[in-house]
């Protein structure tokens, strides 16, 4: 996918004037805390396990190597086959050729962010093959195609009319009844159905690897990443390196923080744990198990200040709420990953050149860091990344400009002074009437939306230093 | 169009990689491990005590039926025939119901019954399948079950119509309880009364499935439905 994160402001004006889009929005952004509140209620103790498992998956990162290495190991004595790709390149051209090589005319696919990550429908596209999603948001946007709006719900952004619409144009069924979700979801189940049936090739991606086994650890509500990795005869998992957790205890941790994240569930319908290809007592199964494992930057991450990013466990809960993603929505963002989350993922991951934008993005109101399960602090990162984007002179010109002259203006602090006293006066003379501007010269950014009020008229200092000679003729008649 | 796409030997490029990438991770300039360190403990979490027996198994029942699974109580393995009888009559579903080719459910007299149990493979839609779970954890209220010839994976997610049985004594508290099970390690918690012996399932199954409830899905404009994918119904029979 293409980066069109510097087209931020202007797809975030779309968004916001976009009615279908803010009436989906405004439903999630009321009840996605709620919702998720009372799920993390039920836990035992949120922010004890949400310590541990940061401990713990920052102990995994600091011998990410090692554990790699356990896992590979094992993943290989089930009679499964890993893969190691530095590049989006290189993760495609592997999975390009095991297709080839398995020739395969039908291919399935779970939902898989790094497949985002990678273009890879894009490159196997290329080659001549046909990958289907299988996820029904994933399938929706597919044939809408346009890219997810959101990490764990690609579709969010789209109507149930706008559904019914895009299948009744894409399926070749003659007229019918589509006046129901029931009825919709029984028809994408007909049609995936035989995606399922008939593909020679499943690619999913993981959200555990499991040193300890070998185990691949995915999580679906729609049972679809269960068939992808059942049914063909080929089992691919495509994955990046920090997903590896230790043993069964780590990732049952994450487990427990991931869903109520995610989806204000306990847990979600299917928690399944691949372990190599088919076994002799199998009647199914994937005759081939392949794991390709991918870096993409993340093993510079983990060398950077930025390596907290690297605990991501993709639950979402930070775009849920977030004030900003829930007003833009996800494609205001430009790339693959949107919200608070996304404003770090995508600077790392693709430079600030394109994205300096998006760590602007925030009100620095820190709800994303409260309840990132993984305690990672978001808010930090991006402040990180916003002085990043002005060392690297990433800032537009204007900006630069009126800060400079700003910061010319505090170092001479008779002359801040003299403007200030009276700049406030003048308007305070001006706004008397009102106590307000509805409009104000160089002000028209804050003021096509909002009042701005009228200064009573005198500056702190002054106000101080009437006070404090009060204070002392007061002490005086004492 | 780039020509490595068109390589032959990927394992020559995958070994490159492997070797660069793990050049990388190695070279942490703090080569100290947490594990050693002497400022580092682990956070304690104040964990529940795990309930009595009675009480996992009403847990268990509980969050599974929230997650629109229907939960059916018999006194008996050998109740069995006869409640998925009274189950299919109430719903009206065809009498065949699929199994896997060495699953324990074949002792049972279906026949009697008029219940068609069959183990042949099925992949058209509309269909029932039976499977046995290994365990099940009260917490989230999840079934475990394991591939093999006993219960085929396919089984449990091609079928329209899926229904478990679980005995109420394999119910565990947490997941962890339930790996420790599976992987034959001790139980992290030994105050389980009437446990079956943990079968050795290591090396693990190709599959092991955490089934909470029925297939269900959010995509569609906001609006929770079931039978995404996977069954439409889930049934659990419990004694």
């Amino acid at each position: 996918m293409d980066v069109r994160s510097q087209e931020f402001i202007a797809r975030s004006n779309d968004g916001m004037a976009d009615p279908s889009l803010q009436k989906n929005l405004g439903i999630f952004r009321h009840f996605s805390p709620i919702v998720r509140q009372k799920a993390v209620n039920n836990l035992d103790d949120f922010e004890g396990l949400r310590q541990w498992t940061k401990e713990a998956k920052d102990k995994t990162l600091e011998n990410l190597g090692k554990h790699l290495a356990t896992f590979e190991k094992n993943v290989i004595a089930s009679g499964g086959q890993v893969h190691w790709a530095q590049t989006p390149e290189d993760a495609n051209a592997i999975i390009v050729e095991i297709c080839r090589q398995k020739n395969a005319k039908n291919i399935a696919k779970g939902k898989s962010m790094i497949s985002e990550e990678i273009a890879l429908n894009d490159a196997l596209r290329k080659n001549n093959f046909n990958p289907i999603e299988t996820d029904l948001g994933e399938y929706i946007i597919q044939l809408a195609n346009e890219p997810p709006s959101h990490i764990i719900g690609p579709a969010i952004h789209k109507t149930f009319e706008q559904v019914v619409d895009l299948f009744q144009k894409y399926h070749d069924l003659g007229p019918r009844n589509l006046d129901s979700v029931k009825s919709v979801m029984k028809e994408a189940r007909g049609i995936l159905r035989n995606q399922f049936l008939s593909a020679d090739v499943g690619i999913t991606g993981a959200n555990y690897l499991i040193a300890e086994t070998g185990t691949v650890g995915l999580v679906t509500n729609e049972g679809n990443g269960d068939l992808v990795s059942t049914l063909p005869k080929t089992h691919i998992v495509l994955t990046s390196i920090e997903k590896v957790v230790p043993d069964f205890k780590t990732a049952m941790a994450i487990q427990r923080l991931l869903v109520p994240s995610a989806t204000a569930q306990p847990i979600t319908c299917y928690t399944s744990f691949f372990t190599g290809p088919k076994k002799p007592e199998d009647i199914d199964g994937p005759e081939e198990f392949h794991v390709v494992l991918l870096d993409n930057k993340r093993s510079d991450i983990l060398h950077s200040e930025h390596k907290d990013i690297l605990r991501c466990i993709r639950c979402s809960a930070c775009l849920n709420h977030c004030p900003i993603y829930t007003r833009t929505g996800g494609h205001a963002y430009g790339w693959v990953y949107p919200g608070p989350m996304g404003s770090v993922w995508s600077p790392l991951l693709k430079g600030l050149d394109k994205t300096h934008d998006l760590p602007n993005a925030c009100t620095t109101c820190g709800r994303c860091a409260e309840v990132c399960p993984m305690d990672i602090p978001l808010p930090d990162m991006l402040r990180n990344l916003r002085h990043e984007e002005q060392e690297g002179g990433l800032q537009p010109k204007r900006w630069v400009f009126g800060m400079k002259l700003f910061m010319r203006f505090l170092q001479y602090p008779k002359l801040f002074q003299f403007f200030s006293k009276w700049g406030i006066r003048f308007l305070h003379r001006i706004g008397k009437r009102k106590g307000y501007f509805n409009s104000l010269l160089l002000a028209n950014g804050w003021t096509k939306i909002r009042d701005f009020p009228a200064p009573q008229g005198n500056t702190f200092f002054a106000q101080l230093a009437k006070k404090e000679s009060n204070k002392t003729a007061h002490d005086k008649k004492v | 169009m780039d020509e490595s796409i068109y390589m032959n030997d990927i394992k020559t490029k995958s070994d490159n990689n492997r070797t660069a990438i793990m050049a990388k991770l190695n070279s942490s300039p703090v080569a100290v491990t947490l594990d050693n360190h002497p400022e580092k403990t682990v956070a304690q979490i104040k964990l529940k005590d795990t309930p009595q027996q009675e009480e996992l198994v009403s847990q268990f029942v509980t969050k599974i039926s929230s997650s629109k699974a229907n939960v059916f109580n018999i006194d008996s393995m050998n109740d069995l025939p006869s409640a998925i009888r009274s189950w299919l009559d109430d719903n009206q579903y065809s009498n065949t119901i699929y199994c896997g080719e060495k699953s324990s459910l074949k002792a049972f007299d279906w026949r009697s019954k008029d219940i068609n149990l069959s183990t042949e493979k099925f992949t058209d839609d509309g269909q029932v399948s039976i499977s046995t779970a290994s365990c099940a954890i009260a917490d989230t209220g999840s079934l475990v079950l394991l591939s093999g010839l006993e219960n085929p994976t396919s089984n449990n997610f091609l079928a329209e119509h899926h229904l478990v049985i679980l005995d109420k004594n394999t119910i565990v508290y947490r997941s962890e309880d339930a790996w420790a099970f599976l992987l034959n390690k001790e139980l992290l918690d030994r105050e389980l009364m009437n446990k079956k012996p943990p079968n050795s399932h290591q090396p693990l199954p190709r599959a092991v499935n955490f089934i909470s409830g029925p297939s269900s899905s959010a995509d569609v404009g906001l609006t929770l439905e079931y039978g995404a994918h996977g069954p439409r119904t889930l049934s659990v029979f419990v004694f």
